[in-house]
């Protein structure tokens, strides 16, 4: 053993010496430097120009080295181009001018050879990622709070990867006598390694194993910030798989052994492999670890928390229509990046089952509209099977289907069912649609607020309907409230996020019964007494309700607010602005309501405000029994109560002391809570009801708006803090740079070119000097 | 057997199909020089790949200094040094750097690889060439790297494949006298195709052809195989060719000119002083006389008709 470790160290030696003496290392380390360098200073250039212009900066750790052009991703995108270089030359040069019995014929082992050339790409691996590392630390030192987990973590990966581009590249050296053939095989290995991904995909089993193989996306996780097991174990058995072969390689040339023993070692090396790669890939083998200052690539605390109370059974069903354009994300083909969509989950639960039915069935597909303008559903189907090289008998019929789900109130869309069956056998399910944006699939909040709907009661909703009321959950309309209530393909809708909603007719006697949480908007004529008796009923049993006036209704809401204490002011709010009309109003977030609701904060410091359109003043000063929180005010210059009825045609209005009209700061959105039996009610009063109507939700005004983070505050304040479920993840702390930020010529040219500069003066000294033996 | 230095027994290699070698055996004994013969192709590298490990047999066994080097390779590699047709040079490294790896790659003690590297090139008179690039050598130079790297570590066998292919004159003498140096302290197995090698330096020779032992015994029995079987003459004043076969006693003389002719005789060894004394006596006025040197090709032919029976294997 002591011989064998001598004897590679000896190999490892003189193989660093041969390539230091060598023109290619240095070359390939200079150009590395170069790229590395290039990379890096280009976005210190970037964030120093940001503070030079007074900008702030944001995750400078993540920004530096795995952002957009961060320094891991160039790596990355140019290793696989460096290593083949290096290693062709390792046996291949030894083959080809003999020297290799050098090594034959001295007291060595195979292994000894191969683990000393390996260790010497080790060694050129450290000096190349020691590169990386000199950027590193001078990050560290100018970054404040630098994270040096996540970029150990990205490190980790690139070496790796690096070691893995080693072994493979040691190994088509030892094959071959030409370095160019070692060379371009080498980076066939590669590109096959990478596509391999692709291949089979439609067969579970060979998918399982193609998946495994495939090293695209492996060094990525890493550069994101998360270790996993997995990939860990794959790198090390790809470089073991690797050596090994080498040290074969050499073994069936020069030991005796008969076919049957090369190939039982063969073999067995296969087999191995492949059991090592199915057993780490289980979701049960798997260990993380997650280096990002807010673990941002793992379940937020309360989705980890809800996934601990899910102990039961769990299947996802999905099901897939063959005429919906979502069809392609269920297509067998396609299960590995759709399985990527609950990965975060599997690594809590392993032990979810999914499952998938395919059918076809009418639904609205924008892209096929007019290819299938005459034909019905069944010739669609098989025409997009034929295209897709798809089986037809594996779509279910309609008939076939209604056996088994009605989708209709779907729209027969790309829907998954969550099948739950609790540990005392008690079944729950709940759905997960796909949305109508740019990201399509559910992201965190809304996969956990279906996992959270399984085990825990949903909050109910109840928006109040009158005759006269055109806010309600059903009104599609530009004042109407279905977008955020009840749109089932709109991601940020309460129903997607693990409310129920329902309209709620106060002449009814029981319609209160087992509502949570009770909205009350726009109201345009006065409830009558045994109405306003409900509502009061409802209040003073503690419910929590949600109470939005409009302009013009001041008198008919009075009625009702005035019994918490508040009143609405009449007149409308007016704010003057160069670029919008006076009606609306840019209220902003009070140092209050961060106080009361922490995950106004991000929201707060990055300036948002709330749009709200023909707004009202609240007056809360005759509260008597409630806690007030002012979250919502005007700004108090520009901004007063008209109560003129100007019509904004016409020009701005004017504030007329003499009527009254004073400017200040205004409320427009007030939280009022209490102790009642032990529970605390919550009320929220907005002087606004078109702020989350669907008119305004898909309106863009001149700033960020705020608007769908009140929704989402105001109704998970309002569901005892349990829905929608919170996963927003803390700030991130390393957000300055302490480095001058004149001369950023200068700087910039010393980060890019210093360390190329300084390995080329180096390599030519050495190089000449050595030259002239 | 343990006395033995190198046992090959029932060697044999095939390349796919091809059997390169079969059914060699042969022993080498003791120090100085052993040849082992053969024309081009007939398997003296493989099987002097085959002894230093470099090359697996598919059968027979080879045992250096009594270890079997199929079983126990690593040990039995200890004990040799190898020289290729083409030295195993790194040339970019120096002459220093390059003995030291060789010398460490042999387990050479540590404190002790710079001595060695020391008495190496003091043997082969490169020590003033330390320093250099092994690339900036002359041919002959780096032949000598190559035999400087194996007796380093004093190996009890030292393995020299062709050393003197493609050396000048000059060369070739220094290099055999480096040879004749190194076999009075090592057990030398040479490889050549050229006879006077042979005949310079072996005091023994292994004969292959064909991928088989043709021929193994003492330098002194294989000149009994190249002993002239005739030679040229030239007479100024010739007799008819009746008459000097008839006075000579040969077994049969051809007119090669009008006054040359061959002459070709059996076993006497006293025939040419014949020639001499008839031609003073006889007044054939001899001009010249050139004994038929037996070229190595021939002796191989010669020899590969033959198969080497238990007795001619020491």
């Amino acid at each position: 053993m002591k011989n064998k470790i001598r004897a590679m160290i000896r190999v490892a030696k003189i193989e660093l010496n041969i390539m230091f003496y060598s023109p290619i290392a240095w070359l390939l380390l200079i150009v590395f430097a170069f790229q590395v360098g290039a990379a890096f200073s280009q976005l210190l250039d970037s964030n120093l120009h940001s503070l030079y212009v007074g900008g702030s900066l944001y995750s400078l750790t993540q920004f530096l080295f795995s952002g957009l052009g961060g320094v891991f991703n160039t790596v990355v995108q140019y290793l696989y181009f460096y290593i083949p270089l290096i290693t062709m030359g390792l046996m291949s040069q030894e083959y080809s001018t003999g020297s290799i019995r050098l090594l034959y014929t001295s007291p060595i082992t195979n292994s000894s050879i191969i683990m000393g050339k390996f260790s010497a790409m080790f060694v050129y691996g450290l000096a190349t990622t020691g590169i990386i590392l000199i950027y590193i630390i001078f990050s560290g030192i100018i970054v404040d709070n630098f994270n040096w987990a996540f970029v150990f973590s990205g490190f980790l990966g690139i070496f790796l990867l690096l070691m893995t581009y080693a072994a493979i590249g040691l190994f088509m050296s030892t094959i071959t006598s030409y370095q160019v053939v070692a060379a371009v095989g080498t980076l066939a290995t590669l590109a096959v390694l990478d596509l391999i991904k692709g291949v089979g995909e439609s067969i579970d089993f060979v998918r399982d194993i193609t998946y495994w193989l495939s090293m695209s996306g492996r060094a990525e996780t890493f550069i994101k910030g998360l270790i996993t097991s997995e990939d860990v174990i794959y790198f090390i058995t790809v470089i073991t798989l690797f050596l090994t072969l080498s040290i074969l390689k050499l073994g069936v040339e020069r030991n005796k052994k008969s076919k049957f023993e090369i190939l039982s070692k063969y073999f067995i090396l296969f087999v191995g492999t492949i059991l090592v790669g199915y057993v780490s890939s289980r979701p049960a083998f798997k260990f993380y670890y997650d280096s990002t200052s807010n673990k941002e690539n793992t379940l937020s605390i309360e989705s980890q928390d809800i996934m601990k109370g899910i102990v039961g059974d769990l299947k996802i069903i999905t099901y897939v229509n063959a005429i919906d354009e979502n069809m392609y994300s269920g297509l067998p083909r396609n299960r590995n990046s759709d399985k990527k969509s609950f990965e975060k989950y599997l690594r809590f639960k392993p032990d979810i089952e999914m499952d998938y039915v395919f059918y076809y069935a009418k639904t609205h597909n924008e892209y096929r509209k007019i290819d299938y303008k005459d034909g019905n559903e069944a010739e669609m189907a098989k025409l997009i099977c034929r295209v897709n090289n798809l089986d037809f008998d594996m779509f279910k019929s309609p008939s076939e289907m209604s056996e088994i789900v009605d989708l209709t109130s779907e729209g027969n869309k790309f829907i998954r069912f969550l099948n739950y069956t609790a540990p005392n056998g008690e079944t729950k399910t709940t759905r997960l649609r796909l949305y109508n944006d740019g990201v399509k699939h559910p992201e965190e909040a809304q996969i956990s607020g279906a996992m959270f709907r399984l085990v825990e009661e949903s909050p109910k909703i109840g928006f109040v309907s009158t005759t006269t009321n055109n806010r309600s959950i059903e009104d599609r309309g530009v004042r109407g409230y279905y977008r955020f209530s009840n749109d089932i393909w709109y991601r940020n809708a309460l129903i997607n996020n693990g409310f129920d909603v329902v309209s709620i007719d106060l002449s009814k006697d029981d319609v209160i019964d087992g509502i949570d949480i009770m909205v009350i908007a726009d109201i345009r004529e006065d409830f009558n007494d045994s109405e306003l008796n409900r509502i009061k009923r409802y209040i003073d049993n503690g419910g929590n309700m949600f109470i939005l006036g409009e302009n013009n209704r001041q008198n008919y809401m009075n009625n009702l607010v005035e019994y918490l204490g508040v009143s609405f002011k009449s007149g409308m709010l007016v704010q003057l602005s160069e670029t919008r009309n006076a009606s609306i109003i840019a209220a902003r977030l009070t140092d209050e309501s961060v106080e009361k609701f922490p995950n106004y904060a991000a929201a707060y410091g990055q300036g948002y405000l709330a749009s709200m359109p023909t707004a009202i003043a609240i007056d809360y000063s005759n509260v008597k029994n409630f806690e007030v929180v002012d979250i919502l005010r005007t700004d108090d210059k520009g901004v007063w109560i008209d109560y003129d009825n100007v019509d904004f045609v016409e020009g701005n209005p004017i504030l007329s002391s003499d009527k009254g009209e004073v400017e200040s700061s205004y409320s427009t959105l007030i939280g009022l809570s209490r102790e009642v039996n032990g529970k605390e009610q919550r009320i929220m009063i907005s002087g606004d009801a078109d702020f989350i109507s669907n008119g305004e939700l898909s309106t863009r005004r001149d700033f960020r708006s705020l608007n769908s983070h009140i929704i989402n505050n105001t109704f998970r304040w309002l569901s005892d803090d349990k829905f929608p479920v919170y996963t927003d993840r803390p700030m991130k702390i390393d957000n300055n740079i302490s480095f001058p930020v004149e001369g950023r010529k200068i700087t910039k040219l010393l980060t890019g070119s210093l360390i190329g500069v300084t390995l080329l003066i180096l390599s030519i000294v050495i190089i000449t000097r050595r030259k002239r033996k | 057997m343990s006395n033995n230095i190198v046992t090959v027994k029932n060697l044999a290699h095939r390349y796919s199909v091809h059997w390169a070698v079969k059914n060699i055996n042969f022993d080498i004994l003791n120090k100085g020089v052993t040849g082992l013969l053969g024309s081009n192709g007939a398997g003296k590298s493989t099987t002097m790949n085959i002894i230093c490990g470099a090359l697996n047999q598919t059968e027979g066994e080879v045992y250096i200094d009594g270890i079997n080097m199929a079983i126990n390779p690593t040990e039995a590699k200890k004990h040799i040094g190898f020289l290729p047709q083409t030295p195993p040079l790194y040339k970019d490294l120096t002459v220093d750097e390059y003995l030291t790896h060789s010398a460490d790659l042999r387990f050479v003690n540590y404190r002790d690889i710079k001595r060695a590297v020391n008495v190496a090139k003091d043997k082969c008179s490169i020590s003033h060439f330390s320093d250099r690039l092994i690339k900036n050598l002359s041919g002959g130079y780096q032949q000598r790297v190559g035999i400087a790297q194996a007796i380093v570590h004093t190996p009890k066998l030292v393995i020299l494949d062709e050393p003197t292919n493609g050396l000048d004159p000059n060369q070739i003498v220094d290099v055999r006298r480096l040879i004749k140096d190194i076999s009075e302290e090592h057990c030398v197995l040479l490889s050549t195709h050229i006879l006077s090698e042979v005949q310079a330096l072996c005091h023994d020779i292994k004969m292959i052809e064909n991928g088989r032992l043709v021929f193994s015994d003492t330098m002194d029995s294989f000149n009994n195989y190249i002993k002239p079987e005739g030679f040229t003459v030239e007479l100024n004043n010739p007799p008819s060719i009746d008459i000097i076969k008839e006075q000579l006693n040969v077994l049969d003389v051809l007119q090669v000119d009008v006054n040359v002719f061959r002459v070709k005789y059996n076993e006497d060894t006293k025939i040419t002083q014949e020639l001499i004394k008839l031609s003073y006596s006889n007044g054939w006025d001899l001009k010249e006389i050139a004994v038929d040197r037996c070229s190595l090709d021939e002796v191989f032919a010669q020899l590969s008709g033959k198969v080497v029976t238990e007795k001619t294997i020491k």
